[in-house]
């Protein structure tokens, strides 16, 4: 396996690197409980959270994007993912649709692949699978009970760029479950981090959410301006800097939340939100940024 | 280095990734547990909503959010100076 410590992203927690080294202790704790053994992460992962979806048909390529699904296990894995009990009346797409998406797909995919080749990887060795069902007013969604999955809510009107910012999106939820899993980053429960004292601001709802969720806010929203700053979008990433900012100080306050792995990560991811501010040169930051 | 200190060093990182091997099979072990598809809340759910919806929602939001972005940059680079 190669050595990359950092991906195109830039933060040692989202490198291909670590993905290794937990796919390595996943797989050796796979060979140790279920008496097998793999080298595939989403062979081991899948058995171990969804072993009803059956063995893998694809393993190690391309997510395979799964419309429609019939099968009652993929549909169970769905339920959960959109966090609901039963399946929305229109949650299937017409063969149109899904052939007209389907194209657009692709495209984002391979400028997802072309801008951030090192990631792109950690999406096919990671997630075998993403379901797709459309929910009014959602875009998609990933769970940690169940790595691996994707679940994304397309539109017709997502633009390449839109369907490569999802995929960036949910594939980054993946990684941080898969480091929460063989590393820990949290130290209370996801009941006690939706504790009013310790909530913070999310970078993306830009609201008061749980630690954990806010936590996997800023990841992402991070990685996401990554991807418009190697696309060449500087506006989008001068959308996205000020409620990262403002999220990573809510962090910080209630950073006793985190185990000693978590502050590392978080005070990473503050140092290179703050290169990243500098470096793009926010007009609306450029005060404040000036002196730094 | 000599034969013995090389067979020390060898010992002490066998022992080195026998002991991360259990930490992580632990830590597997107890998330696996807390992540179970039980619907109790437990797990974490990242459900996202289309960026439309959350517009329109927090419109005034934002404009706090706006408003304190130079205070957090100042926090953040003293937290980070003070570590």
């Amino acid at each position: 396996m190669e050595e990359l410590t950092y991906s195109e992203i830039g933060l040692s927690s989202l490198s291909r690197h670590r993905f290794h080294r937990n796919s390595i202790e996943l797989c050796n704790y796979y060979a140790k409980t279920i008496g097998q053994t793999t080298s595939s992460f989403p062979t081991a992962i899948l058995e171990l959270q969804s072993p009803e979806l059956g063995h893998l048909s694809n393993d190690c390529g391309q997510p395979t994007l799964l419309w429609n699904v019939e099968d009652y296990a993929f549909q169970a894995a769905l339920l959960e993912i959109m966090d609901i009990n039963k399946l929305p009346e229109d949650w299937k797409y017409t063969p149109q649709a899904v052939e007209k998406l389907e194209e657009v797909a692709i495209q984002g995919m391979n400028l997802f692949k072309e801008l951030m080749p090192e990631t792109f990887l950690i999406l096919q060795e990671s997630i075998p699978y993403i379901l797709m069902g459309n929910r009014f007013g959602y875009g998609g969604g990933s769970i940690s009970s169940r790595i691996g999955l994707i679940w994304l809510a397309p539109l017709e009107d997502w633009s390449i760029e839109t369907w490569a910012e999802n995929i960036v999106h949910e594939l980054v939820h993946n990684i941080l479950f898969i480091e929460e899993l063989v590393n820990t980053i949290f130290r209370y429960s996801v009941q006690e981090m939706a504790e009013p004292n310790a909530t913070a601001i999310s970078a993306i709802r830009q609201e008061k959410r749980g630690f954990d969720k806010s936590f996997h806010s800023a990841f992402v929203s991070f990685s996401i301006a990554k991807f418009y700053l190697l696309h060449g979008s500087a506006e989008k990433v001068k959308a996205i800097l000020p409620p990262l900012i403002v999220c990573l100080n809510d962090l910080v306050q209630n950073n006793w939340v985190l185990t000693l792995n978590g502050k590392a990560m978080l005070d990473e991811l503050i140092d290179h939100t703050l290169s990243m501010a500098r470096e793009i040169n926010c007009q609306s930051l450029r005060t404040s940024l000036v002196s730094l | 280095m000599s034969e013995e200190s090389n067979q020390q060093e060898k010992i002490a990182l066998g022992e080195i990734a026998a002991l991360s091997f259990e930490i992580a099979g632990r830590n597997i072990r107890t998330y696996l547990d807390a992540n179970r598809p039980s619907g109790d809340g437990s797990v974490i759910n990242v459900v996202k909503q289309v960026m439309k919806v959350v517009d329109e929602a927090n419109a005034e939001l934002r404009s706090v959010v706006d408003a304190s972005t130079q205070a957090a940059i100042n926090n953040l680079e003293r937290y980070r100076q003070s570590l």
